[in-house]
């Protein structure tokens, strides 16, 4: 909160005088910790003299920071909530949507696991603790180890959501920080299990099941049953430097290939 | 120097140098203490606000029926752990008894899948050619067509089947020391039909063995499975009912100031149009004087009726189902778990029983005690917060976490830390003492966060191999599966509590009189005999007080136990005894540290964490106060 305090502040003041060639981008981390800082470099190196700030603090800071007028583009990895475009209303804005990327949730388990393709109701009643042996769901026994986000991630209800019917995760599952101790703890646990952003899916040690016969695969973007779509948000159409760089992040073709290289998949394909 | 500063009687606002740094001093010790008082007072503040707020929300999951539908949902819970039990014992006597048959039709499963990928167009043409000569049989040429397709097909299959990477297909390896089964399957494949896509008949032969031997169990397991779907039906129905309710219920508390908010928004939008669309918006919303629960809520009550038959459904088709079992096993766990699932069916239909009585009593409008919701916290066994269903906070799986990994850390810090001490101060060289000393106090100066990462690649990692050997199987909680746990936590923390109790340890044995352990000495005592007799028994008040305070160290420590502890938050399984120190486990100073970068100020969950932070700040206090008190109290060391 101080961060965000400090933050809104340095705009505040840098603001006024940077006000056009500087585009602040705000919001969610499943964006802002590799896809939009890399879109950024690439739209630098392409010639484009824009100054950029980016914060990843979690989706939510999306809408709270373009309401307040400290963002130019808000990413998210969920779509507006209802009382959030409720909240814009209130101060006389409308909110622009931009589909960015999509993400694929994999669900991944440890490479010694025979297991290769799990159902969507499989894969609920693993993390909400109804399964709780491998052997369940076809599987060797083994005591099932679920590795999670915490709470704090945009993830986590995102996962929740599109894989457990909106059902608590079981108290036996285990909270981790990122991606990536997610990826380590599967890694080093046979009987582990747990949900990553693509770009994690093919670390070592780790294999992505195929959910309802689904995997997560680029071409499967629309059949995958764990695939999500990614937003920018802006207050009102985007304008000069801004629509500029949004344009360019979403339809150009160098802008695909960093979406590509950071795990998601470009909307164009 | 005062006669100095006083001759030259430089004053400034009457006061002179010596009366402002006099000042200077005394007002920072002041300023701290002011400080400390207003933390104080903020973490009581925000912690005590919590109690209310608490209250209101187990209300408003009174009122929304939400506590009713409850009863039901830990019930199915209940009966799922039955379920999953029979299952696993299913799945784990069909693999002793008919594993080769399992990985024939598995395998054959994963050949299918590679043939489809692979072979699609083929199979297009395949299908084409079938077609046409079931459109015109009698076509010589046709007919010939069809043949070729057909042998292009084959040589195709066996081609790919013979490319086939063994180990991915019959990934569980239920194949291994079957080869004869394998080369069969392979040969049988080659003769599949993609367009028909049945079964050949040497899959079908080893379907139909497993189904033969399996077929009473399989029935009785699938019987025991559905046993349940009237209640899981009911609950099912009952929580969406539930959750609108509270849905309702939360937006009807805010409706009066979200409808002014969009009003006056509105005048503020640029087109007509948007402002129309905002009024309408608005217009939606309706203000009620009070919520109906009671006519919201009447469904719930009406529905008494049907849980309790939908539970007598369940109770008679489960003792049905569970009878039906079967008693003769091949395989041992298979054997164990069934056992285990006849002998808790009795107390689960009790359980059952207890409380579907108790739900019955639920009424919407029944007072709640604050004592009670006090209690609910700390005494309450779930911690879920951002839940789409209720968050519920309850203390004792974080409190038990942050406990037992304490106990360990102070198990293994305590013998290294004191011993050390009485080492190095009464029994070492000069030489040694110089180097020791200062090796132990080093430990101090690691990062706990660095200490975090070893914990995690390490001696995470280290333990579990160490736990995967098969002669240490003896030791408690081994084989580990995480290597992410409490015994990993404790130990780290012991290496960061050394340093404390050693220091502290070594003062108090420094502290003991010369003169005691020279009379002792000279009356004949070896060395030995004076330390334990003499030197450690007059220095106890300063060693016991040295371990309180590194147990503040401990419990108080965040973010090794944040990276190291597995964060898994529940009240770890006791029941595996001392193994329960290889299980995950959660501490209140990791969900602070964890949830706290989330919450919105003044929310429940805000407070729930400041609530947690005052507890872990009583409970560093009380250590503090008892180490003084024992330091008073004993002696003089």
């Amino acid at each position: 909160m101080k961060y965000t305090a400090l933050i809104t502040l340095g705009t505040m003041i840098t603001g006024s005088t940077l006000a056009q060639d500087k585009i602040v981008i705000k919001g969610s981390d499943t964006l802002g910790a590799k896809m939009v800082p890399q879109l950024k470099e690439a739209y630098v190196a392409a010639g484009n003299k824009t100054d950029f700030e980016i914060a990843a603090e979690g989706s939510s800071q999306a809408f709270t920071n373009l309401i307040a007028g400290t963002a130019d583009i808000g990413m998210s990895s969920r779509d507006v909530k209802e009382e959030e475009k409720n909240n814009f209303i209130a101060k006389g804005k409308a909110l622009a949507e931009h589909v960015a990327a999509w993400d694929m949730i994999a669900v991944v388990i440890n490479k010694d696991n025979g297991v290769r393709d799990l159902s969507l109701k499989q894969v609920e009643g693993i993390f909400t603790g109804d399964i709780k042996n491998w052997s369940e769901v076809g599987g060797k026994p083994g005591k099932i180890s679920a590795y999670t986000r915490n709470t704090s991630s945009g993830t986590y209800k995102t996962f929740q959501k599109m894989a457990m019917a909106k059902r608590d995760y079981s108290s036996s599952s285990q909270k981790m920080a990122g991606n990536e101790q997610i990826a380590a703890e599967v890694a080093s646990n046979p009987n582990g299990i747990g949900y990553v952003g693509l770009a994690y899916a093919g670390k070592d040690g780790l294999r992505a099941v195929k959910v309802d016969g689904e995997a997560p695969k680029p071409r499967n973007k629309a059949d995958y049953p764990l695939s999500r779509k990614l937003y920018y948000y802006t207050v009102g159409d985007p304008k000069g430097e801004v629509k500029k760089f949004i344009d360019w992040a979403i339809k150009s073709k160098e802008a695909a290939e960093v979406i590509e290289k950071v795990g998601f998949i470009p909307v164009g394909e | 120097m005062a006669k100095h500063f006083q001759r030259k009687g430089r004053r400034f606002l009457g006061v002179n140098l010596q009366g402002w740094i006099r000042g200077f001093f005394g007002g920072n010790a002041a300023l701290s203490i002011v400080i400390l008082f207003l933390i104080c007072a903020f973490l009581v503040k925000e912690a005590v606000m919590f109690f209310p707020q608490h209250h209101r929300d187990l209300e408003l999951y009174r009122k929304t029926g939400q506590e009713y539908v409850g009863h039901l949902i830990k019930e199915v819970d209940e009966y799922t752990i039955l379920v999953s039990a029979t299952n696993q014992a299913y799945y784990q006597e069909l693999d002793a008894g008919y594993g080769a048959q399992r990985g024939v039709v598995d395998s054959s499963g994963g050949i299918m899948d590679a043939l489809e990928d692979e072979g699609d167009d083929l199979i297009g043409e395949l299908e084409d050619a079938l077609d046409d000569f079931e459109d015109e049989p009698d076509d010589p040429e046709i007919a010939a067509a069809y043949k070729k397709a057909q042998e292009k097909w084959k040589a195709f299959a066996r081609e790919t089947i013979a490319g086939l990477d063994r180990k991915e297909v019959d990934s569980f390896g239920r194949l291994e020391g079957h080869d004869d089964q394998w080369e069969a399957l392979k040969e049988s494949m080659v003769d599949w039909d993609p367009v028909e896509g049945d079964p050949t008949p040497f899959v079908a032969k080893a379907k139909a063995e497993m189904a033969a031997g399996m077929s009473a169990f399989d029935a009785a397991r699938i019987e025991l499975g559905s046993a349940g779907n009237t209640l899981k039906d009911l609950k099912n129905k009952l929580v969406a009912e539930a959750s609108q309710i509270k849905k309702e219920a939360v937006e009807d508390m805010s409706a009066a100031a979200r409808k002014a908010a969009i009003l006056e928004g509105s005048k503020k939008l640029a087109t007509e149009e948007e402002r129309i669309a905002a009024v309408a918006e608005a217009e939606k919303i309706v203000i009620r004087e009070s919520f109906p629960f009671a006519e919201k809520t009447a469904a719930f009550g009406e529905s008494f009726e049907a849980h309790e038959s939908a539970a007598n459904e369940l109770k008679e088709k489960l003792a049905a189902a569970v009878a039906k079992l079967p008693s003769d096993f091949k395989s041992e766990p298979a054997a164990e778990l069934i056992v285990g699932v006849k002998e808790r069916t009795p107390d689960f239909i009790e359980k059952l029983d207890e409380s579907v009585e108790e739900a019955s009593q639920w009424k919407w409008d029944a007072p709640l005690g604050f004592w009670g919701s006090t209690m609910k916290f700390f005494f309450g066994r779930d911690w879920v917060t951002n839940s789409s269903w209720h968050d519920f906070y309850g203390l004792l799986p974080l409190i038990t976490g942050s406990l037992l990994i304490s106990l360990i850390a102070l198990a293994v810090a305590i013998p290294f830390s004191i011993g050390a001490a009485i080492y190095v101060n009464r029994l070492a060289s000069r030489y040694e003492q110089t180097f020791i000393k200062p090796a132990i106090e080093m430990i101090q100066a690691i990062p706990s966060v660095v200490l975090g990462f070893f914990g995690i690649m390490v001696l995470g990692e280290g333990l579990r191999e160490l736990s995967q050997i098969g002669a240490l199987s003896w030791v408690p909680g081994f084989p580990m599966q995480e290597r992410l746990n409490i015994l990993n936590a404790g130990l780290l923390l012991a290496l960061m509590a050394v340093p404390t109790i050693f220091t502290l340890c070594e003062d108090a044995l420094n502290n003991v009189p010369r003169s005691y352990s020279e009379a002792s000495l000279a009356l004949g005592a070896s060395k030995l005999q004076t330390v334990t007799k003499v030197v450690v028994p007059t220095a106890i008040s300063g060693i016991l007080a040295a371990v309180l305070l590194g147990l503040g160290r401990i419990i108080g420590e965040t973010m090794v136990v944040l990276l190291v502890a597995g964060n898994k938050i529940a009240i770890p399984d006791f029941g595996e005894g001392l193994g329960v120190i290889a299980q995950p486990a959660h501490t209140m100073t990791g969900i602070i540290a964890q949830e706290m970068g989330e919450v919105s100020a003044g929310t429940l969950h805000f407070r729930a964490l400041f609530l947690v932070g005052l507890v872990l700040f009583t409970i560093s206090l009380m250590i503090n106060v008892a180490a003084q008190r024992i330091i008073k109290r004993l002696g003089h060391a």
